[in-house]
């Protein structure tokens, strides 16, 4: 471990030095790039994190001076993933200079990759209205270079916080468009139950009973066998759970379903979030009574 | 709209919960292990349960007609220890006949619960399939990319070289044609294909409409208690079928699908083959070049 520091600090100053002194048509960024290159590998070897970050941005800098940007950018990634295991806004800030880069080069789907990797990131750390707006870059970018699965996959995360922040309407449009296009696909036509309850989720957390009624006809139409199943049968036996104020009604037909499928935990966190408010709709009419 | 739709397991007893099993489980093993996931299931805080009360046995006070342990003891050796079913009165039988019609909707219960944990698992299978055959298809896009810098390398290649030197030709591979489209079955792909057939009358009727029986009042008798359960059943192993029918198509689908990735593969394979030999015939100018 101390060896392998040592020696990247030896060649670190060696890279220095070459900075600092002359060169010819430039070849001293090369050689200097070089030797950065391999006192970072040294640093990573010794698990000094933050040395073999700092020593990637260096690295990273003299490839912008030899106007090498794709290998400026995959320094700032490789400086990104030293600083994730220490400094998780430091990575996130060499991930965005290194997306940056990768849109001037027009490697789009690079810069995609990245800009999930950042949502990752924030997601990790628990700060979902970044993550979010990270998600919904990268879904951006994935969409111009048609890769729609990871696209697909970005949307969805973005529905699923979004509906977390309480933005209904958005996470069920998302919810929506995908399943409209998974319909027309052979492999992908099975999700579409799915991802239409967990528009109709969305929509039961909103607490309108005729938009969920006109949601629930809308999705009949979109997709005919959906009438036909448990999923179809829960949120219709919600809405009527809902409409007539019984709380008792709503336990029974989500435990029921939860038999059978189990909720995972962002279906469960909405439905609590009905729930509460049926609990306190109907206290409220206990007290006018 | 919200009309009284019957679910199949909406009348489904709390008593039942305790001595559902695993339909797959081996004969051979004891009846404390066969119970023993279910019980647990027990245990697990539901968020959405309101308070029940749920005596040692696990069976829940509201039970109507929750059987005793030394009963349900009888009732699984088959009665051989209290000299067979023919020495039985008719009230003990009754009662046996209820017992096991409740453990046949368990079991059809918990096949369902396979049947729908395989639908999901299929489910993000052809999600990963459908991945996988994008990235197929951009990759032998870049191939093709490559084919066509290679061309433009080749020309440069070959007028290096002074003036005496022979120009260089490259080897002739063929033409890189790049990913092929495979088309799904056109009658298929329609996105109105699911909705002419609900016009025609083929799609099966939802279960909504179809599954609506008459909801008797709380059973009295045993006849009546084994005929709510065989109703119970008959809900279950319909929705069994639906199920079963959508993984075999499930199957076809993710069979076709990796039949035509294999021939994308294939054909992704040829192409780079092609453009090994040429960027091989490349290195090797560019070494003599070099070498001069």
């Amino acid at each position: 471990m101390a060896d392998q520091l040592s020696k990247g600090e030896e060649f670190e100053k060696k890279a220095e030095k070459k900075l600092s002194g002359w060169g010819l048509f430039g070849s001293k960024y090369e050689d200097a790039a070089d030797l950065f290159d391999k006192a970072a590998n040294c640093f990573k070897l010794a698990k000094s994190w933050d040395k073999a970050g700092a020593t990637y941005l260096k690295l990273a800098s003299c490839h912008l001076k030899l106007e090498s940007k794709h290998e400026a950018a995959q320094a700032h990634v490789d400086a990104a993933h030293c600083y994730k295991k220490t400094n998780i806004n430091e990575s996130v800030s060499c991930l965005d200079r290194a997306v940056n880069l990768f849109c001037d080069i027009g490697r789009l789907s690079m810069a995609a990759r990245y800009l999930k990797e950042i949502a990752e990131l924030y997601e990790g750390e628990q700060n979902i209205e970044q993550a979010l707006v990270y998600y919904e870059k990268s879904a951006d970018f994935f969409q111009n270079e048609e890769v729609t699965t990871s696209a697909n996959q970005c949307k969805q995360k973005v529905a699923q916080f979004a509906a977390q922040l309480e933005q209904y309407q958005k996470s069920i449009d998302i919810y929506e468009e995908i399943a409209r296009q998974s319909l027309n696909n052979n492999l992908l036509k099975y999700g579409v139950k799915g991802h239409l309850l967990n528009a109709g989720i969305c929509q039961l957390c909103k607490e309108d009973v005729v938009a969920i009624t006109n949601a629930l006809e809308r999705y009949q139409e979109l997709d005919p066998t959906f009438s036909g199943t448990r999923e179809y049968r829960l949120l219709a036996d919600i809405a009527a759970a809902i409409d007539e104020e019984d709380v008792a009604k709503f336990t029974d037909v989500v435990k029921e379903f939860d038999s059978m499928t189990p909720l995972d935990s962002w279906k469960t966190t909405l439905l609590l979030r009905v729930k509460e408010k049926l609990k306190a709709k109907e206290l409220e009419e206990d007290d006018l009574t | 709209m919200f009309g009284s739709k019957k679910t199949p397991l909406r009348d489904a007893k709390p008593s039942s919960v305790g001595h559902a099993h695993n339909p797959f489980d081996s004969d051979e093993e004891t009846n404390d292990k066969k119970y023993n996931s279910s019980k647990k299931t027990l245990t697990n805080t539901n968020p959405f349960d309101d308070e029940v009360d749920v005596d040692a046995t696990g069976h829940s006070s509201s039970s109507s007609y929750g059987l005793s342990s030394s009963h349900r003891n009888r009732y699984k050796s088959d009665f051989r220890d209290s000299g067979g079913l023919e020495s039985q009165s008719v009230q003990e039988l009754e009662n046996y006949a209820v017992y096991k019609a409740e453990e046949t909707t368990n079991s059809v219960n918990s096949c369902l619960k396979i049947a729908e944990e395989m639908r999901e698992d299929a489910t993000k299978t052809l999600v990963m399939l459908h991945h996988q055959g994008e990235q197929i298809t951009r990759s032998h896009h870049v191939a093709a990319d490559i084919d066509h810098d290679l061309s433009r390398g080749e020309k440069l290649l070959g007028s290096l070289g002074g003036m005496f030197s022979k120009t260089w030709k490259p080897k002739k591979t063929g033409t890189i044609t790049g990913p092929v489209v495979f088309g799904d079955d056109p009658v298929r792909r329609k996105g109105n294909h699911l909705e002419q057939r609900e016009k025609l009358g083929l799609t099966s009727a939802p279960k909504g409409q179809s599954k609506s029986r008459p909801t008797l009042s709380e059973p009295s008798n045993a006849l009546e208690k084994v005929e709510v359960e065989k109703g119970k059943q008959d809900d279950a192993l319909s929705d069994l079928s639906d199920l079963l029918g959508e993984l075999k198509g499930m199957a076809i689908d993710m069979g076709s699908e990796i039949g035509r990735q294999n021939q994308a593969l294939d054909g992704f394979d040829n192409d780079m083959e092609k453009l090994t030999v040429r960027v091989n015939g490349a290195n090797q100018r560019s070494h003599r070049l070099l070498g001069k």
